[in-house]
């Protein structure tokens, strides 16, 4: 099992659509696939038409590692499940340290999965807290959209520097540029000159397309890949560049 | 829990369209529905012995309107392993590495996937949806056409209903099925799709297993007792014969040969049970074959050995084990050419049918050797108790200057031995003659890999000789060679080591007592003990 958090410390970067384009690419590919929207704002739960609501809320889901698997809901795509967001996972960070070894739980749940999932995507909130520390913990591969503008930019900064003084050990650290908008000399700017970055960033880029915002909005995938739009295209890309730089990671 | 998928067999009185209109009709009362058409053709795989059905579970190659995909699915329909593919894998290395190929390799091991057969469906799939127009349930009305892989069998179609749950949403399935069931006055059906077309081309799902199934009574004559028994183990042995000739997997041969052996050894072992004539003459034939796959089944075992021997050396030597594998391959063609021409052989023909003739054919009245009409009851234990006895016996001989071909004679011994427990297991209690057999094996495996380390010493030394004879073999590949000779000495001294201890716990009192109490009580009947 393979465990991808989508992650950024910035919000409105397009997480949530990447997570969702991912994990439907994933499940395309034949593989088992489980997104566990972890944003309070439920937005990957909403794409996915799914009720953002978890009996007994993040308290009573964290308390169990066992009840993990009854909130798993089949999407409509074959192959993909979800474990839905609730409006009390913004106090996750507080249910955790309520907890001992809080930063190991994440971990720990989805370690009971491992025999019916071979991917599991994290849609993370933009936060850097205790609960990004689990989800650091918990994941093989750490994606990040990131807009190409000097803020973002140093965002991923202060996330490198974090990593370092207190991340795990052997998590692979994927940014990717987000919401790209050629028209933007800046944006233009930003993608040519990735030096002096702390992660190489992966060399496919999603471009800001109004595909992408209709994909959340109808809730479906159609616009993104109905019909073989850039952003769909991209998607497919980056999908295929995230697989091989971990088929080429050494073993 | 998820709920699992229900299937009905839809009435044979409606149409497809009759029956879609109804199903459309409860469900529309039920919710919004979206329909669609659904078109999706499988092939399901299996290996020659049935061991992914064994295990509970349905391999298919699946080609549906979306997708391309294997699909490895439990009996209930849950999904336990899928992967999107233009086409089905042949063995279990043909998948990439990760969890799917893992699980598979455990299943089925060096065994190749054969096309069992093919399902084609053809009909509607309606989506229920919740107000959040999200998918609750799925339900699919499909006229399905089950035929042979060969074309040559076609079943007839039929109707199936089916629903199928959406994780999460078990309520509604139940809720769904209830409506069907009540609504269309359907049963729903057994088994998997698997079962129901493999039926409909009247072919039964692990019908071939290796293992002796015959069920005899300890009253029976010897002899008829004997036929029944030969009956099978040359049907297992034909049955694998055209895997053999296709070079299918090297299970083939292996099961073809073992079947040979254990006829071969129900010859020796049980005697005076059948004339001597074509008793004789079908043992010999037997050997005649075993000098033509034994070459081949030696040639197997090293190309089969060649990872783990690979792995024992340093990673810089293992490419020089290259040539080796070309010389190993090379010769194994020729084997194989050898043994396909054997069985092509007007020799062979005339063995097989003779020997079907003679166990087809009527018994003697008065039987026809000096065990014949005795029960096989008081066979099967002398014989056992006997054959027990002499392991036993040659084992307690064994200490630390004894030579290796002793412990290939004990070897012997044992394989006799379990091949005679294996014979007459239908004529013991369970759970009496099983932990015997286990015991036995355990014995058994530390003999085996004492013998094989043995014998690969020498075929390597043999193989290196001849490599440099007739090719002048690389340097490195004679000096890897030397290598592996070197670690099978090492592998062979620690089951030396082990030996003591096992033989300890195979010639114990309490294991004597147990053979003795099982297998004596049979031979009070009276009769010749020699």
């Amino acid at each position: 099992m393979t465990i991808f958090a989508l992650y950024n410390l910035k919000g409105g970067v397009g997480k949530t659509a990447a997570a969702v384009a991912l994990a439907y690419l994933s499940a395309r590919d034949g593989a088992r696939t489980l997104i566990w929207d972890l944003d309070p704002q439920g937005a990957a739960t909403y794409c996915f038409r799914v009720r953002a609501d978890i009996e007994g809320g993040a308290k009573r889901l964290m308390a169990k590692r066992r009840r993990l698997r009854g909130v798993i809901r089949g999407t409509d795509i074959d192959g993909l499940d979800l474990v839905p967001a609730d409006f009390s996972l913004r106090r996750l960070d507080i249910v955790l340290d309520a907890r001992k070894r809080p930063r190991r739980r994440v971990t720990r749940m989805l370690e009971l999965l491992e025999p019916d999932y071979d991917n599991v995507f994290l849609d993370c909130p933009p936060s850097m807290s205790l609960a990004s520390e689990a989800v650091f913990a918990a994941a093989d591969v750490l994606l990040v959209p990131t807009m190409p503008t000097p803020l973002s930019q140093r965002t991923l900064e202060q996330l490198a520097g974090f990593l370092e003084r207190k991340g795990p050990q052997g998590l692979e650290v994927l940014p990717f540029y987000s919401m790209v908008d050629r028209r933007k000399a800046l944006h233009r700017q930003t993608c040519e000159s990735p030096d002096g970055l702390a992660y190489r960033p992966l060399s496919v880029r999603i471009p800001y397309a109004s595909a992408v915002e209709q994909t959340v909005t109808y809730r479906s995938l159609a616009p993104l890949f109905g019909r073989d739009g850039e952003a769909g295209r991209a998607f497919r890309a980056l999908w295929e560049e995230v697989k091989q730089r971990l088929a080429d990671r050494p073993a | 829990m998820t709920a699992k998928t229900t299937t009905f067999e839809a009435t044979r009185d409606a149409s497809d369209k009759q029956t879609a209109t109804l199903i459309a009709t409860l469900l529309g009362a039920h919710g919004t529905v979206r329909s669609r058409r659904y078109h999706c053709s499988r092939v399901y795989y299996d290996t020659f012995d049935w061991r992914v059905y064994r295990a509970g579970a349905t391999l298919a190659h699946e080609i549906n309107d979306d997708a391309q995909l294997i699909v490895w699915e439990s009996f209930d329909g849950e999904r336990l392993h899928r992967l999107a593919s233009k086409s089905a894998p042949e063995f279990a290395n043909d998948l990439p590495d990760g969890s799917f190929g893992h699980s598979l390799a455990k299943l089925i091991d060096v065994r190749r996937l054969l096309p069992m057969v093919a399902v084609e469906s053809r009909g509607t799939q309606w989506n229920l949806l919740d107000s959040r127009q999200k998918t609750v349930v799925r339900v699919r009305s499909t006229s399905t056409r089950a035929s042979s892989t060969d074309g040559t069998r076609r079943g007839k179609p039929a109707r199936t209903v089916c629903v199928l749950p959406v994780r999460g949403f078990d309520d509604d399935a139940r809720a769904v099925t209830e409506l069907l069931r009540e609504g269309l006055r359907a049963v729903p059906v057994d088994g998997t799709e698997l079962d129901r077309a493999l039926a409909a081309i009247g072919q039964q799902p692990a019908s071939y297993s290796s293992k002796l199934r015959v069920q005899l009574s300890p009253d029976q004559s010897s002899d008829e007792a004997m036929k029944a028994m030969h009956r099978e183990l040359l049907d297992i042995m034909l049955a694998n014969e055209d895997g053999v000739r296709r070079d299918l997997d090297v299970e083939f041969l292996h099961d073809f040969r073992v079947a040979g052996r254990r006829i071969r050894s129900a010859l020796t072992q049980v005697p005076g049970v059948f004339p001597d004539v074509p008793a004789t003459a079908f043992k010999d034939g037997l050997a005649w074959l075993a000098r033509f796959t034994g070459p081949l089944r030696d040639l197997d075992v090293y190309l089969l050995e060649l990872p783990s021997y690979r792995s024992s050396l340093l990673p810089e030597d293992r490419e020089a084990l290259d040539p080796f594998e070309r010389f190993l391959r090379q010769r194994r063609e020729r084997a194989l050419r050898s043994v396909i021409e054997a069985l092509d052989t007007t020799r062979y023909g005339k063995l097989i049918s003779d020997w079907r003739a003679f166990l087809d054919g009527e018994l003697p009245a008065d039987g026809s050797g000096l065990n014949a009409t005795r029960p096989i009851g008081e066979i099967a234990a002398e014989r056992i108790t006997r054959r027990f006895r002499k392991a036993v016996k040659r084992g307690r001989a064994i200490d630390d200057g004894t030579p290796a071909n002793v412990f290939h004679r004990l070897r012997i011994d044992c394989k006799k031995l379990r091949y005679l427990m294996e014979f007459f297991r239908s004529l013991y209690r369970v759970e009496a003659i099983n932990p015997l057999i286990r015991e036995l094996k355990r014995f058994q495996d530390n003999l085996g890999l004492f013998n094989d380390y043995e014998v690969q010493q020498h075929a390597l030394r043999r193989f290196a000789r001849e490599m440099s004879d007739e090719r002048g073999a690389p340097v490195g590949t004679l000096l890897a060679l030397g290598q592996l000779i070197d670690k099978l000495r090492e592998r062979q001294l620690e089951q030396r080591r082990r030996f003591n201890e096992r033989f300890a716990s195979f010639s114990d009192k309490k294991n004597v007592g147990k053979y003795l109490t099982l297998f004596a009580r049979k031979t009070t009947g009276g009769g010749s003990t020699s």
